[in-house]
């Protein structure tokens, strides 16, 4: 009786592993650095942008100058952290929501028929309209603040959250589900136990792409609704006509979107941890 | 020998399952398929009876009506007695396909899985998962995940999880088929060890004439279209069964005989 364990490593010493690692970083630091470097050369010596465009140095000036102040008394010296903690705590609280209400509705819709007749076409008629359309509707509804982006970024991240829910119920396998029946199982303990996670890497999906969607949704609520976090500092550098602050909050954006992607691939990979591969 | 004598005497006092001119037909847009017709038979308490015949006979038909899965369209059905209302614990099945284990919960949540409906402590439920994988010779595999054993072995936890629960029947659905024919082989006589361990019925369905002869007490042999019971062999060889021997040989020409029939 032979267990069939992962095949050994093709590369077996501790050290060679290492030295792959290191090698394969060089060389995945080669172009992110060649375009900095091409992109500083490019604004010193060639005026690329006609003085619109700011330097990597610049950026990265301005970047330190925002999170640390360093006793500038630029307007928005020192204020980066109460800027993206708004704009986090924005995307923390829309997408929870979104993934509560997606995860029911979209259950119930995928196990009742009743239910899929109920939501479906409101669904259907719904996901094809831009999310960002419904900013006009989110001010006026919730006024110029927190919330409006709020409610902007729960419905973005609503449909996919829901429709992969629904896509991955469906998909159980009647092999799982007799299985809980012979084995005593009730409605309920066959959905907590079999249903849902087996759903579950068509969910988290979902909930990776909700979270891509929360930021986008985030940015535009935050230029034209709120007057607070990176998507109002972002807009309003453009009006004082700070091109460095504004790449400093692209940067910041999108360190912060990577890290919440990140959040639930781990999440996932450790949920996930009975399949064979992680789709990353 | 016991388990013969038992069969012998079992099968018509007090069986297990009663089936009596049993019926299954199916309905499509413009043809009505008869799986089943005028099937009747009796497994006998601590019978291992196996039903064999060709791909299309009917025979996992007649495990679904008795798993609780299917329904019949005429005849009677029962299980202890009386009819069968739905899928239960009572009457385990063993899937064919080597993935009807959860693949997200570990071998001895698996096994632990049906307990729970049981009402057991979870102390309990370790202590009888425990025995059920060392039945199969599984303990130290308790923690793994499904994917990291081969297919015979996960058709061993398939047993477990269905033995666990003190099935008093036992309905397995070609579980060996998938098997390369040297795993298949030792999980043949590791499945008598067990069954001579819990002593539960066994309704064994497969299309190999060696395989229904080394297992069961006797031999149901089905045809197809529509699926019937052409004939039923008692096989009155002590176990271990030895598939040289003349004895065999025999039986085997004879379920040749039927099955050729049609």
């Amino acid at each position: 009786m032979s267990l069939h364990v992962t095949a050994p490593p093709f590369v077996s010493s501790m050290t060679d592993r290492m030295s792959i690692r290191v090698s394969r970083l060089a060389r995945r630091s080669i172009a992110p650095i060649v375009v900095v470097v091409l992109w500083q050369l490019a604004v010193d010596y060639l005026n690329f942008g006609g003085g619109f465009v700011p330097s990597p140095y610049e950026v990265v000036k301005t970047l330190a100058i925002w999170i640390f102040g360093l006793g500038s008394n630029d307007r928005f010296a020192g204020a980066w952290l109460d800027a993206a903690s708004a704009s986090a705590q924005r995307v923390a609280i829309g997408f929870a929501a979104a993934a509560v209400v997606g995860l029911i509705m979209g259950t119930m819709i995928a196990r009742s028929a009743v239910a899929a007749d109920i939501f479906d076409p409101i669904l259907q008629v719904l996901r094809p309209i831009p999310v960002s359309a419904w900013v006009p509707f989110s001010m006026v509804f919730f006024g110029i603040g927190p919330a409006a982006a709020i409610s902007l970024v729960a419905l973005g991240a609503f449909f996919p959250v829901v429709l992969n829910t629904v896509a991955g119920v469906r998909h159980v396998s009647e092999l799982h589900l007799r299985s809980a029946k012979m084995l005593g199982a009730g409605p309920a303990r066959s959905l907590m136990r079999v249903v849902l996670p087996s759903a579950l890497p068509s969910i988290f999906v979902g909930l990776r792409l909700a979270m891509g969607l929360s930021w986008v949704l985030l940015i535009v609520a935050e230029m034209v609704a709120v007057k607070s976090g990176l998507g109002y500092e972002l807009w309003n550098a453009y009006y004082y006509n700070r091109m460095d602050l504004i790449v400093a909050s692209m940067l910041t954006i999108g360190t912060l979107g990577y890290i919440s992607d990140r959040i639930i691939l781990a999440v996932s990979a450790h949920f996930l941890r009975w399949r064979e591969t992680t789709d990353i | 020998m016991t388990a013969i004598a038992m069969a012998d005497t079992a099968g018509a006092a007090d069986p297990v399952v009663r089936v009596v001119a049993l019926g299954r037909t199916y309905r499509t847009e413009n043809s009505v398929v008869q799986a089943l017709d005028n099937v009747s038979l009796e497994i006998g308490r601590g019978e291992f009876l196996s039903i064999l015949g060709p791909s299309g006979c009917g025979k996992s038909t007649l495990l679904n009506v008795l798993a609780g899965f299917d329904r019949q369209t005429s005849g009677v059905a029962e299980f202890e007695g009386r009819p069968i209302p739905g899928p239960s614990p009572k009457r385990g099945v063993v899937f064919q396909d080597t993935n009807a284990l959860f693949p997200w919960m570990t071998v001895e949540q698996n096994v632990e899985f049906g307990l729970r409906s049981l009402g057991m402590s979870r102390a309990e439920r370790r202590e009888r998962a425990a025995q059920a994988l060392a039945l199969v010779n599984l303990r130290d595999f308790a923690s793994s995940y499904p994917r990291q054993l081969s297919g015979g072995m996960r058709q061993l936890v398939a047993i477990a999880r269905v033995v666990v629960m003190d099935a008093d029947l036992l309905l397995m659905d070609e579980p060996f088929a998938a098997l390369d024919a040297i795993t298949r082989q030792r999980m043949q006589r590791q499945l008598v060890e067990i069954w001579e361990k819990t002593r539960s019925s066994i309704m064994f369905i497969t299309h190999s004439i060696d395989e229904a002869i080394y297992l069961g007490d006797r031999v149901a042999i089905m045809s197809a279209r529509p699926g019937r019971i052409r004939e039923i062999l008692d096989v009155d060889l002590p176990r271990p069964r030895d598939l040289a021997s003349a004895e065999f040989n025999a039986l085997r020409g004879r379920a040749l005989t039927h099955l050729d029939h049609h």
